[in-house]
C-alpha cells in the first residue's frame, strides 16, 4: 500500500489536530483537502493505522468484538476535552474498519468524515509508549513502513483503480450538475 | 441543526470525566472489569503526554534499506488465498488493506457533504446578519 506524501501530511496534522484537542484546526484542516479522492485516501489511511494499531494492541490478531468494545468504552473514558460515543466508535471499528461496511451506511453524515481521523489520533496518541520514549509520531512512522511494506495483491490494486475511477466519475457529474445549476448569461 | 455544522467532536462538559479515583475504586467490580480500569488509566495517561508532546514532525524518510529489504521480503512470500497463512504482519496488513478499502469506497460524496456544510454555513451567517423584523 503506497501512502501517497500530499494525503500523509494532512493527515498526520488532522491526528496531530484531534490528539492535542485543537477543535477549530481541525475542522479547517479537513475542510482544506482539494478533493474528493485525496479525502476519501486520507480516510482510508486513518482507518488503516487505526487497525494496525488495534491489531498490535490485540498481539498482531485482529481483535476480538470484545475487545473492540471495551476499547470503545476506554476512547469514549478517556478523551477529557470531546466527546466520543462509545457505541459510534463500537460500529465503526467493528463493522466499517473490521467489517469493510461504507462509513455513511453506519455513521451520521458528519461522523463519517470526522471520526476516522480523531479515532486513529486517540488511538495513537494512547498506545504509543510514552513512558519508552515512543511519540504518537514515531509509532505512525513505524505504522506506514508496515503498511508501504505490504505486497499489494492484484485485489487490492483492483480495487484501488476502480475507487479512483468511481470518484472521478462522480466529480465528473457532480461538475456537469453545477454547471446545469448555474444560470448563464 | 445539522450535524454538519462543525466536522469536529462536540466539546465534552469536565464535569463528565471520570477521575482516576472514580475508575478504579467502584464496589464490586469483577477482575475483567478493574483489568479494563486500569488499562483506561494507563491510555488516559498516555494520551495526556501526547497531547502536552507539541506539534508532530514530518514523516521521517524511510531508509532504502528498509524498504528494500522489506519489500523483497514480501515479494518473496507466495499469497495464500486466505490471510491466515501469512506471517502475522502482512496478513495484517493485507487483511486491513481489503477492509478499509470496502469501507472507504463506496457511498461517500465527501465533497459534495462539505460544499453543502459550507453552503449551510453562509446561509446561516447571512441569517444572522440580517435585522430581525
Amino acid at each position: 500500500m503506497r501512502i501517497d506524501p500530499t494525503v500523509e501530511e494532512p493527515t498526520r496534522e488532522l491526528f496531530g489536530f484531534a490528539i492535542r484537542s485543537e477543535l477549530a484546526e481541525f475542522d479547517e484542516k479537513l475542510r482544506s483537502f482539494g478533493d474528493d479522492i485525496t479525502l476519501r485516501e486520507a480516510l482510508l489511511l486513518a482507518m488503516a493505522v487505526s487497525a494496525m494499531v488495534l491489531n498490535d494492541s490485540a498481539g498482531g490478531h485482529a481483535p476480538t468484538r470484545e475487545r473492540l468494545r471495551d476499547t470503545a468504552a476506554i476512547l469514549a473514558e478517556i478523551q477529557d476535552d470531546y466527546t466520543l460515543e462509545q457505541d459510534e466508535v463500537y460500529d465503526y471499528l467493528d463493522r466499517c474498519v473490521y467489517g469493510g461496511v461504507p462509513l455513511t451506511t453506519v455513521l451520521p453524515e458528519g461522523a463519517a468524515v470526522t471520526l476516522p481521523f480523531v479515532v486513529a489520533g486517540n488511538l495513537l496518541g494512547s498506545h504509543a509508549e510514552i513512558e519508552k520514549g515512543q511519540q504518537w509520531w514515531d509509532y505512525l512512522d513505524a505504522i506506514e513502513e508496515e503498511l508501504e511494506a505490504a505486497p499489494e495483491t492484484a485485489e487490492v490494486s483492483d480495487m484501488m483503480r476502480g475507487l479512483r475511477a468511481d470518484l472521478r466519475a462522480a466529480d465528473r457529474s457532480a461538475d456537469r450538475s453545477a454547471e446545469r445549476d448555474t444560470p448563464s448569461g | 441543526v445539522s450535524e454538519l455544522d462543525d466536522l469536529q467532536p462536540r466539546p465534552r462538559r469536565a464535569a463528565d470525566v471520570a477521575s482516576s479515583a472514580e475508575l478504579v475504586d467502584a464496589p464490586g467490580m469483577s477482575l475483567k472489569e478493574s483489568l479494563v480500569a486500569e488499562r483506561t488509566l494507563t491510555l488516559r495517561s498516555r494520551l495526556r503526554r501526547s497531547r502536552r508532546a507539541g506539534k508532530e514532525p514530518k514523516r521521517r524518510r524511510v531508509s532504502a534499506e528498509v524498504k528494500i529489504s522489506a519489500v523483497t521480503a514480501a515479494a518473496s512470500i507466495p499469497l495464500a488465498a486466505s490471510a491466515d497463512h501469512l506471517p502475522p504482519l502482512l496478513s495484517k496488513v493485507v487483511y486491513t488493506s481489503l477492509a478499509v478499502l470496502n469501507a472507504a469506497g463506496v457511498g461517500l460524496n465527501i465533497r459534495a457533504q462539505l460544499k453543502r456544510t459550507a453552503e449551510d454555513a453562509d446561509g446561516r451567517a447571512e441569517d444572522e446578519d440580517r435585522p430581525d423584523g
